[in-house]
């Protein structure tokens, strides 16, 4: 059945979020997601059940597909309770905003249902409505009116919102002479004042501003989110980790990992990234392996596990590369790259004693001594780069070897962490 | 809502122009202006000794731009709307009914300007002529309910719009707006069964022959508006979360 109920009497009272085997179907083609829009509608209309629904089958029953569609999400439960946070992360594409959607009753689910209780609100179209050639004075009083405010709460709220905004003088310009960054300060404080939802819907908002401003947001959403069920999605696994009391990671349009434990669902959004091997340069130097030592112990790298290592351990790189001798002597560089291939760590000029021979292959082996990886908890790979002594060229540059991942209790805001005081290092 | 955001549109028209709220009123010239060359130079023949031609046009042009102005803006709105309804839950009604407004707004400043020509002409106007509110209000209605009707039709084709404003272009010519209704023949028959028919023709009595005869049957029309309206606004709740999936992120 698709219905926005709102609950009943239930005996479990602070259940304001409930969503049930959600299912939602997209088509990748335009034309044809037009049409099946015009079906859906006039199938709504008459009352019947969803398009593709068996005949004779109960009401509830799963659609099929039709052709060229795909489920954007699929069988996705939660429930969200007051005081709760629920982190809904994933790759891109992976059904979160479609589920956002969903909540927010601005979609239909194709399959399951949707309980709310209360007031359901969302930072996610700050500064809906905004007209470029009006003032931001002018601009606040029609985004509160279409956020649902009367003239008189806006006049009370006025100043509460320019001070949020904090954009000075610039409130009595045009919003077109803004920056985009004060475009989103205005639009934010307009939203963090007037909105005081029980369920509150964050969709990548707090990546606004400067970082002055985007503490003060971080503020102003905890306040909001003290009582109320909020569902946080976001690419940045801080602020999960700082916000969240559950994290759901999608994957595909379905549940990978649902869980409470927040380091364990960081861990599996970060398991989405394969680290794919890429290779570049002329191929003239080809890396056969490389694998991790971490305390004498050679992490072979089993399929679908990657090796782990924990903050502030020691660790070695074991390469084993195939180097056409033509190109000796070379340059060897390593670099560590994050999940979001961010160089962090670069160890520069490996000494290596690889001569050159009369013809033929170089069989190179070496093993690196990395020191200890104070890395921020995370997922993270190896870049193995020849160059050639002789000619600068690149003979080889190997991307995504020996990914890894570091464990740690805590997430931090810098990708080097080093504990002072070693004891507070517990893993 | 409603209110602000009517305020919201009018502002930004003008602000980016030089001459502003001046804009409101040239429109109405020039078409004036345009017929009562045209009569002078006797282009049109036109045989009614009793209104002078300009006056008969200026009447026919009124309300037949309200009602088309009145058919198309909901859909431009609608389209200008789509990023804030693709993200916010916000009552769809509040936002089209600025269109209909801005066209009565727009209207009565028409009306101001033919007002003027009307006393240029000393032309002898009834008491009738205190109706003509409601013929406007009806050719309104009219529009916004053909409006309503397509919307969600062209929330998802961009073809109704483009279609509409080409059918408007040729079906100016098949309402009595610049010619007076034919007496007989197939062609007289058609407009009879055209709704906007009577709104005009009424009107055209109220000023110039003081004649009320027409006001049951604008009556009808305008009732019959404000049904298909108000059952279309309810319609759109229930196919706006279908136009919402199609309309992406």
């Amino acid at each position: 059945m698709m219905q926005y109920a709102n609950m009943s009497n239930s005996n479990d009272d602070e259940i304001l979020v409930r969503c049930q085997h959600l299912g939602k179907r997209f088509c990748r083609d335009l034309k044809r997601s037009l049409y099946y829009g015009v079906q859906d509608i006039v199938n709504d209309f008459v009352g019947r059940q969803p398009v593709g629904t068996p005949k004779g089958a109960e009401p509830g029953t799963k659609p099929d597909l039709r052709p060229q569609e795909f489920w954007a999400v699929e069988d996705v439960s939660f429930d969200v309770r007051r005081g709760q946070c629920l982190g809904l992360v994933g790759q891109n594409g992976a059904g979160k905003t479609t589920i956002l959607k969903m909540l927010s009753g601005l979609i239909k689910p194709d399959h399951g249902k949707v309980e709310l209780r209360g007031r359901v609100g969302g930072l996610i179209a700050l500064g809906a409505g905004f007209n470029p050639l009006l003032t931001g004075r002018e601009n606040v009083y029609v985004n509160s009116a279409i956020l649902g405010m009367s003239r008189k709460q806006i006049d009370s709220k006025f100043d509460a919102i320019e001070a949020f905004a904090d954009i000075g003088e610039f409130i009595d310009a045009p919003v077109q002479s803004y920056s985009s960054g004060m475009q989103v300060r205005l639009g934010f404080a307009v939203a963090a004042v007037v909105i005081r939802p029980d369920v509150l819907l964050l969709d990548e908002v707090l990546a606004v501003g400067d970082m002055g401003f985007t503490m003060k947001c971080l503020n102003a959403v905890r306040e909001m989110a003290a009582d109320s069920a909020v569902i946080f999605v976001s690419h940045n696994m801080q602020w999960v980790s700082t916000f969240c009391t559950d994290v759901l990671v999608m994957k595909n349009g379905r549940v990978a990992v649902q869980t409470s434990n927040i380091a364990q669902g960081i861990g599996a959004y970060m398991e989405c990234f394969d680290a794919r091997v890429a290779v570049s340069g002329s191929g003239k130097a080809v890396v056969e392996s490389a694998q991790i030592i971490v305390g004498d112990i050679l992490t072979t790298q089993q399929s679908g596990k990657i090796c782990e290592i924990g903050q502030g351990e020691e660790a070695e790189l074991l390469i084993d590369a195939n180097i056409e001798s033509t190109c000796l002597p070379v340059i060897l560089t390593l670099y560590i790259l994050d999940q979001g291939m961010n160089p962090v760590i670069c160890y520069p000029d490996i000494s290596n004693d690889w001569q050159p021979a009369e013809s033929g292959h170089h069989r190179a082996h070496i093993r690196v001594s990395l020191g200890p990886l104070e890395l921020n908890a995370g997922r993270y790979s190896f870049v193995v780069q020849f160059q050639e002594k002789a000619s600068s060229k690149y003979p080889g540059r190997i991307q995504g070897l020996a990914p890894f991942s570091v464990r740690a209790k805590n997430l931090f805001w810098a990708p080097i962490v080093r504990y002072l005081n070693a004891a507070d290092q517990t893993q | 809502m409603t209110w602000v955001l009517f305020c919201r549109d009018l502002k930004a028209a003008f602000r980016g122009s030089l001459l502003g709220y001046v804009w409101l009123f040239l429109p109405p010239l020039a078409t004036t202006v345009v017929w009562i060359i045209l009569n002078r130079s006797r282009v049109v023949a036109f045989s009614d000794p009793n209104i002078p031609y300009p006056l008969f046009v200026l009447v026919g042009t009124i309300l037949w731009s309200s009602f088309s102005r009145a058919a198309l803006l909901p859909l431009q709105v609608f389209q200008l709307s789509k990023p804030v309804f693709s993200k916010l839950n916000v009552p769809l009604g509040a936002f089209l009914i600025v269109a209909p407004l801005r066209v009565l707004f727009d209207t009565v400043l028409y009306g101001i300007v033919a007002a003027g020509i009307f006393v240029y002409y000393g032309s002898e106007v009834h008491l009738t002529i205190l109706l003509l509110p409601l013929a406007i209000l009806a050719a309104v209605l009219m529009g916004f309910a053909v409006a309503m009707v397509l919307l969600p039709l062209s929330a998802l084709y961009s073809d109704i719009q483009q279609g509409l404003v080409l059918f408007f272009s040729v079906a100016i010519y098949l309402v009595p707006v610049v010619y007076p209704l034919p007496k007989a023949g197939t062609f007289a028959d058609f407009m009879a069964w055209n709704p906007i028919t009577p709104v005009i023709v009424s009107a055209r009595e109220w000023i110039f022959q003081g004649d009320a005869v027409g006001v049951p049957g604008v009556l009808m029309v305008m009732g019959g508006c404000i049904l298909v309206i108000g059952l279309m606004l309810a319609g759109m709740r229930t196919a706006m979360p279908h136009v919402t999936a199609r309309m992406g992120m």
